[in-house]
């Protein structure tokens, strides 16, 4: 867990939720077992523009429709990150 | 899916998107929404029906025939490919649809799918452009009545390129009160319209509320409140699990929203026999087929 919270694509995704959650937290203060939903307030939408804005930040594509079901916390989010 | 279908849908997305008309992540958009279609011999469904305890599940043919012009294929080879799904698996059972406005080779076509290929409902598609309250659909219902066959229709918006104007709930209300033997199922209606159509399913004991689409409730944090309100008005054998296949891909697996009813007991919501009734029970009572024996969760 230690690489997943340091390494610069998982930093990516960190302040990208930060930006689009309804919550106001900083990308420090989100935790890794934090679910996008309903702890973060990210809606359908908001989770399309987040991993939108991750592909675009990492000029890579990441996600298809098999990786996207599966992720339901902020960790799932940055383990896919990380093995894309 | 009809270009024109796909294209609306997807207009409708980017639409509450702040996404620059023409831009890579417009063009993704499209990739995603392209792959949450791509299935076509029901593999992965398969695999998730396993994962999430569904026995069994029901296949809809939509006949946008008349809707859309350039058609691959005609409505006939839509239900030939539908009965070979059929023959490759005992776990699917199909409804037919036939746009009511293709006269009477339409209904022959809907009669030969409901009496020879295995089809055990009809499905209509008003956005389409009828209402189930027209007169052209009534042969149709005669032919429901006596082969004790469910109608579900779709209630509520969909893609943009189809008018929403025959998709409210009292639409069926005429078709309900003149064939009272005959079920109405109303698509994603639990949670679409969802007062209107639990008043119909409240004082018409031939209707029924379909909860597939409910995913977008849980998204936004009210399918619970949702819930409280069927609850409240003694429609719990009244609802019909349903996922939607494929459309909420993107959000969860077929097993995320078999929990999420499962789970409405531990918030006394509803109770075990609720959730069994829910879940598969309140389907079987209305279908023409024969009840497995170990079936989990679904039909």
């Amino acid at each position: 867990m230690q690489s997943m919270e340091h390494s610069p694509e998982t930093k990516l995704a960190r302040e990208a939720i930060a930006r689009l959650s309804n919550k106001g937290l900083k990308p420090e203060e989100i935790q890794g077992e934090m679910v996008l939903n309903h702890d973060l307030g990210i809606d359908s939408l908001q989770f399309i523009r987040l991993i939108l804005e991750i592909e675009r930040k990492s000029a890579k594509r990441i996600f298809n429709v098999q990786i996207i079901a599966q992720i339901k916390t902020v960790n799932d989010l940055c383990a896919a990150v990380l093995r894309s | 899916m009809p270009p024109a279908f796909f294209s609306g849908w997807s207009k409708t997305i980017k639409s509450s998107l702040p996404l620059p008309p023409g831009s890579d992540e417009e063009k993704r958009i499209d990739d995603f929404l392209y792959e949450l279609n791509e299935d076509p011999d029901c593999i992965s469904m398969l695999r998730e029906m396993d994962d999430a305890g569904i026995d069994r599940a029901i296949l809809l043919v939509i006949d946008f025939g008349l809707a859309y012009t350039g058609m691959e294929s005609t409505i006939e080879e839509v239900h030939l490919a539908h009965k070979k799904l059929l023959e490759q698996s005992d776990r699917f059972l199909a409804f037919s649809n036939v746009d009511p406005r293709r006269g009477q080779e339409g209904l022959n076509l809907f009669e030969k799918a409901v009496r020879e290929w295995g089809f055990c409902g009809m499905k209509l598609y008003p956005a389409c452009g009828y209402s189930p309250d027209d007169r052209k659909l009534f042969p149709y219902y005669e032919i429901c009545h006596e082969l004790r066959l469910p109608v579900l229709t779709h209630i509520g918006p969909t893609t943009a390129t189809l008018p929403f104007r025959h998709t409210q709930p009292a639409q069926v209300d005429d078709a309900a009160f003149h064939f009272p033997e005959v079920n109405f199922i109303l698509g994603h209606a639990a949670v679409t319209h969802y007062q209107d159509a639990a008043l119909l399913a409240q004082y018409r004991p031939n209707i029924f509320l379909d909860l597939s689409g409910f995913q977008t409730a849980v998204n936004h944090n009210e399918f619970r409140n949702i819930m409280r309100w069927h609850i409240a008005r003694g429609l719990t054998k009244k609802l019909l699990f349903g996922t939607d296949w494929p459309i909420h891909r993107f959000w969860g697996t077929q097993r995320d929203w078999v929990e999420k009813i499962t789970s409405l007991p531990a918030e006394s919501l509803v109770t075990e026999e609720g959730v069994r009734n829910i879940l598969g029970e309140n389907l079987l009572n209305i279908l023409p087929v024969p009840r497995k024996e170990h079936a989990k969760h679904g039909t």
